[in-house]
């Protein structure tokens, strides 16, 4: 079973005529460059070194155009090297989330019955914990790194995908299709993976750019309480709790790029979540 | 020129030697020989009992001109330039003589780390809260000086193994009831177990060994001689306050904040555990405390941040304590007056000595090669650090020895030949340390600099709690920091985290060699061989390398332009007795 050629050309056409798509995606593939190219674009290394204290909290100047940080390192730097640390961990984290939560989805959807009633009161106790507190509580216990808040993330994101795939299945599963399937006594995997995934690929797509915006939020939330990665790495959430003890002292460019860069991408990844949905529904 | 004797001067001076020890014999020898200077003089003279009209009337007859005149170039300078003139009523303050005593003071301090208690208290947002409603029997100064306050005087027995303290009498607590040696009995018994443990260890002091002789006067009997015994009695061990014996009948952990007992100055009005503390003066207290605000309101503060900004706003009249990067904003503003005193405070980056790869002195001489202390005190503090050279014995001490082994400086070529001699190449090793004042920020420049010559060192930083529990004594193979705060003289930092058997020590250092000089430095009554045997301490711990020691940290306070007549200590003790704003 495969999804209508017809229908993808549409959506395609939809997409591209969207201007807060081509604003969105603009700004996301110049973080995926600089992600990507950071280390050949950074006019200083990110890391500094040991001498750049002396420099400390330097405003912005020609020298360094959004300043430097409290161990004098280049606030540009920084910023954009952080682009990396970011999407690398949300991507992993929602791709993760996306894998997991689709296949217990496909798989409560398609059971049905008593086997759907309990995993889905399960899913529903896990969702009624806020995301960050979660995260938290897992990184607390698992030690907080990189790999931690992937897996962590990822596991958090699985329930509410989950749901989101269960109901597009429960939907699909009523159809003749399914039905035809049965009475051929396919297998059930098969009838799961080849007969209804395509056919709610387009809600996992939509889900996946949506919690994509999510997990950005989520691991800049989780290393700004210091449950991300180790201090000198770049990142835009561990940029902002090392400084903003500072605003008060009206050292606010160590705080603000960061906060810009975040609204930057988390806003485009969202732009971009939204065409999607537009055009897929 | 030598000072001139009147023959009244030398009788009074003949008879005070017939009456002193051998010890304070010694002691005076030392400066009349023109070994020790003035202000040593009366530290040492302090700390073994020795009363402060004695001394000073010792330190003229006695005076060469080194004697008279030499001072510690650079030395501890207070906001309020104590001496050793401050009595038990304002232990160490001075200077606001004419303050109508009237009003309230506002002060901005660090949230306790837990309930307010005698014996668990180990953090200063508690010790400075403790030391507001309760008294030490000595008081150990910003300046070194020993400063009696419960304890009227005290006095060794030949061999440095006894040491008997005579109690100020007629002093009451808030409630009315006079200490009495019980008490003192009672407190140094009931915090052995705690958070003091590290201090008996030091001192040798077991609870079954404090008696008290009568009303008046308690003796401890300690394991082995020491020297600088009152330290243990002292504000140094903040956990010693003197609360009434009846206080323990019914201790539970957070009972101390039922009443806040105690002898002090200010009488407990409200406390919101974390959040606020309002006291009253004690209109009963045994000493002079005409001068002292009716009223004194402490505002906890968890982030520096936040205290700064209640401070710009005029909420808070002082900030006893702020570190120089969360004092950032106020250290160049008009509108701040900032004291700092130089402290013995410290980091320690100690190695795990017991594992590869730092179980090779050359590998930890080659990371202590790679700092630039100057560097990390001028971007990491401001410029309010003295340098350090890999041993805890702070310069200002006494007892340091000037014969210390040449200041360590960066030199990445010896580090990389050092590392080519122990064969190793690039490798990495975790760093662990606390969120604490600028640790965090030192972590990374040591991980900066050690990069230099092709260590990675991989950083966790955690809270306290987790710091401690899982990472400080535990982790094989690693590196780690943590903080040492002020002491008087250096026996915590000597013995603790270097001995063997040390509780505190972190870096699994074994060396029977110091072990021996530790024992002999501990016990040795005399200056001149505590800084012979400092000198080795140092040159042995510089070679060695347990822990580097990059810098020692200012200990600042910001007030108001209006405000005067704060004095703290290094250890964090704060003291508002003689407090105003005009």
């Amino acid at each position: 079973m495969t999804v209508p050629i017809a229908s993808r050309s549409q959506r395609w056409r939809v997409l591209r005529g969207s201007a807060t798509f081509w604003v969105g995606a603009t700004i996301v593939v110049i973080w995926v460059v600089f992600a990507i190219f950071g280390d050949f674009i950074t006019p200083f290394d990110p890391l500094g070194t040991p001498a750049d204290v002396l420099n400390r909290l330097e405003q912005p100047s020609g020298d360094h155009p959004l300043g430097t940080d409290e161990l004098g390192r280049d606030v540009l730097s920084r910023v954009l090297a952080g682009a990396r640390q970011v999407m690398t961990v949300a991507l992993a984290a929602t791709v993760l989330g996306t894998i997991f939560g689709t296949a217990l989805g496909l798989l409560v959807g398609y059971a049905g019955g008593i086997v759907d009633d309990i995993l889905s009161r399960i899913l529903d106790a896990f969702l009624s914990i806020p995301l960050v507190i979660t995260g938290m509580l897992a990184l607390t216990a698992l030690g907080p790194n990189t790999f931690g808040v992937i897996v962590v993330i990822g596991l958090v994101f699985t329930p509410i995908i989950a749901k989101t795939v269960r109901a597009a299945v429960l939907s699909e599963r009523q159809l003749d299709y399914v039905t035809a399937a049965q009475l051929r006594r396919d297998n059930s995997l098969y009838v799961l993976f080849v007969e209804i995934l395509p056919n709610v690929a387009n809600v996992i797509i939509v889900e996946f750019t949506v919690r994509l915006g999510y997990a950005i939020f989520t691991v800049l939330a989780l290393s700004f309480l210091g449950f991300g990665v180790e201090p000198s790495i770049p990142d835009w959430g561990l940029m902002i709790a090392q400084h903003y003890g500072f605003l008060t002292g009206g050292f606010w460019w160590p705080v603000l790029f960061p906060a810009v860069a975040i609204a930057s991408l988390v806003v485009a990844v969202n732009l971009v979540a939204d065409s999607v949905s537009q055009a897929f529904e | 020129m030598k000072a001139k004797k009147s023959v009244r001067d030398r009788l009074r001076l003949d008879a005070i030697r017939r009456r002193a020890t051998p010890i304070e014999n010694h002691i005076i020898d030392e400066y009349a020989a023109g070994k020790i200077t003035r202000r040593d003089f009366i530290r040492r003279g302090t700390i073994i009992g020795m009363s402060v009209s004695v001394l000073g009337f010792v330190a003229t007859a006695c005076a060469t001109d080194e004697g008279a005149t030499t001072t510690l170039a650079g030395g501890p300078t207070t906001t309020g330039g104590s001496g050793t003139t401050g009595g038990p009523t304002t232990t160490g303050a001075t200077g606001t003589s004419g303050s109508t005593g009237a009003g309230a003071i506002r002060a901005a301090m660090i949230t306790p780390a837990g309930a307010i208690d005698p014996v668990l208290t180990n953090d200063e947002g508690r010790l400075a809260i403790l030391g507001q409603t309760g008294q030490y029997l000595a008081f150990s100064d910003a300046e070194l000086n020993l400063i009696p306050v419960l304890a009227e005087s005290w006095e060794p027995n030949e061999t440095l193994d006894v040491w008997t303290f005579n109690l100020r009498q007629g002093v009451t607590y808030h409630d009315g009831s006079p200490m009495v040696a019980d008490d003192v009995v009672a407190v140094f018994t009931n915090i052995a177990s705690g958070n003091a443990a590290s201090a008996y260890e030091t001192f040798g002091v077991t609870p079954e060994n404090i008696v008290a002789i009568d009303e008046a006067t308690v003796e401890f009997t300690l394991a082995q001689p020491n020297g600088s015994f009152p330290f243990f009695v002292s504000s140094d061990n903040y956990n010693g306050i003197i609360v009434p014996a009846s206080f323990w009948d019914s201790y539970a952990e957070g009972s101390y904040e039922t009443e806040f007992p105690g002898t002090g100055i200010w009488q407990i009005e409200n406390h919101e555990p974390g959040v606020s503390a309002s006291f009253v003066k004690n209109q009963n207290y045994w000493g002079d405390n005409a001068a002292q605000p009716e009223q004194l309101e402490v505002t906890f503060f968890a982030d520096e941040a936040v205290a700064v900004t209640a401070f710009q706003e005029g909420r808070v009249d002082v900030i006893p304590h702020i570190s120089s990067s969360g004092g950032q904003a106020l250290l160049e503003s008009p509108d701040a007056t900032v004291a700092s005193i130089p402290t013995a405070q410290h980091r320690q980056v100690y190695f795990d000595t017991s594992a590869p790869p730092f179980n090779d002195k050359r590998v930890r001489q080659a990371v202590a090669l790679t700092l630039n202390r100057q560097v990390l005190i001028d971007g990491l503090l401001a410029g309010f650090g003295t340098v350090g050279n890999d041993h805890p014995i702070w310069e200002f001490f006494p007892m340091f020895s000037q014969d210390t082994p040449a200041q360590r400086t960066e030199d990445l070529a010896a580090a990389q030949g050092l590392l080519d001699a122990a064969g190793l190449g690039a490798f990495e090793a975790p760093l662990h340390t606390l969120v604490f004042a600028e640790v965090e920020d030192l972590a990374q420049l040591i991980a900066a600099s050690a990069a230099q010559v092709g260590i990675t060192l991989n950083l966790g930083v955690f809270d306290s709690g987790t710091y401690y529990n899982d990472y400080w004594l535990a982790a094989a193979g690693s590196m780690g920091i943590v903080n040492y705060g002020h002491r008087g003289v250096p026996n915590v930092y000597l013995a603790a985290p270097l001995l063997s058997d040390g509780t505190w020590n972190a870096s699994h250092w074994v060396n029977e060699t110091y072990d021996d000089l530790y024992n002999q430095f501990a016990s040795a009554p005399d200056l001149d061989i505590q800084r012979q045997l400092s000198g080795e301490l140092q040159t042995l711990l510089n070679d060695e390398v347990p822990f580097i020691v990059p810098y020692f940290v200012d200990h600042i306070s910001i007030t108001q332009p209006n405000f005067s007549g704060l004095v703290v200590t290094g250890m964090g003790h704060v003291d508002l007795v003689n407090a105003s704003v005009s």
